[in-house]
């Protein structure tokens, strides 16, 4: 091993169970973690999440607990006012992201939401320093003798996927909410997982 | 208040949590075909007594309590989809691929984008040496 590795140790995969699926042989039950602790481009990743990620858990939309959605739930609720409540969630977000896209998102956000805190050369430097925690996903297995590299989306078990993620469905969104605005009495995401409250008719809705 | 009891669904929520977690232990230990007085059941089942949602079994202890077999199949299932991993045996440069290759690789290329990108910015300079 240390003639093949040679000091430098790679995150090594492992699966975390889905427990709403039931475990069919050949099939996958499960999402697939690389383990960040023993990757190089941690601090990368570390310093991406420490500059962006409290930013974006300040967007309106972002719902931070439960008990945060049922103060907000009480609050716009207007007595004898009919209206929806829906749940929603976004079906494989972190496969589903595509990196260029991803890039896209943060850049968009830095622009939009961070009230010029971010000099130009900085908000350079942040989306290099992303790039290279999106593309330097390199994985060990320890069953098999070779290695792997992710080639797509960004990896679970990466602490910048969560503020990547956020901000790459907040992108999504933008458009679709201020058309939807004067419908939309609340709308909060927890990562994947949307609530909605509807003043509108249900066929709009559907 | 437009919704009744919505100030005690807080609660009624770990009720039922907790519930889940004790009734998901023993359904992921049944599926692992793992003996159901383990050490591992014992202690998801202490710590979902008590309410610790850190160890949730949606999330953690399904797979802990898997084989190893299950672990191994589960792993190259994933691994096996070509469109999001890709297997890598050799360097550009033809050499057998090592991981201080793949490191050494990638302090190159950083160090080539960080001095394009922190040129005369003293902040952007020191922050690169820390992440390097």
């Amino acid at each position: 091993m240390e003639s093949v590795t040679n000091g430098v140790e790679l995150p090594a995969p492992y699966p975390l169970a889905k427990q709403h699926k039931a475990i069919v042989p050949g099939k996958a039950s499960s999402r697939l973690i690389v383990a960040q602790f023993r990757s190089y481009v941690r601090e990368l990743s570390n310093f991406f999440h420490m500059q962006l990620n409290w930013l974006v858990n300040k967007h309106p939309t972002i719902l931070k607990n439960s008990r945060e959605l049922v103060a907000r739930i009480e609050g716009v609720v207007p007595l004898g006012q009919e209206c929806f409540l829906d749940s929603a969630e976004v079906t494989a977000l972190y496969p589903s992201m595509d990196q260029n896209t991803t890039m896209d998102a943060i850049q968009w956000f830095m622009d939009t939401h961070c009230n010029s805190r971010f000099p130009t050369e900085t908000k350079r430097f942040i989306l290099i320093i992303l790039k290279f925690v999106l593309t330097e996903t390199y994985m060990r297995y320890d069953g098999t003798l070779f290695f792997l590299e992710q080639i797509s989306s960004s990896a679970m078990g990466v602490i910048s996927s969560v503020c990547c993620g956020n901000s790459y469905l907040q992108y999504c969104e933008r458009k679709v909410l201020v058309i939807w605005k004067a419908r939309i009495t609340l709308y909060k995401r927890f990562l994947d997982n949307v609530a909605l409250q509807w003043k509108g008719t249900l066929l709009e809705l559907v | 208040m437009y919704f009744k009891g919505l100030e005690k669904w807080v609660n009624f929520f770990r009720k039922e949590q907790r519930a889940k977690m004790l009734n998901a232990t023993d359904m992921q230990m049944a599926r692992a075909n793992l003996p159901s007085e383990s050490y591992m059941v014992n202690l998801f089942h202490f710590l979902a007594e008590a309410g610790i949602h850190l160890v949730k079994t949606d999330k953690n202890a399904g797979s802990l309590a898997w084989s190893r077999e299950l672990h191994h199949e589960q792993t190259m299932i994933h691994l096996n989809d070509a469109n999001t991993y890709q297997r890598i045996e050799f360097h550009s440069d033809g050499s057998p691929i090592t991981a201080r290759k793949i490191f050494e690789d990638f302090i190159l290329r950083f160090d080539k984008e960080m001095a394009e990108c922190t040129k005369d910015l003293p902040g952007l300079i020191i922050a690169a040496r820390k992440l390097r």
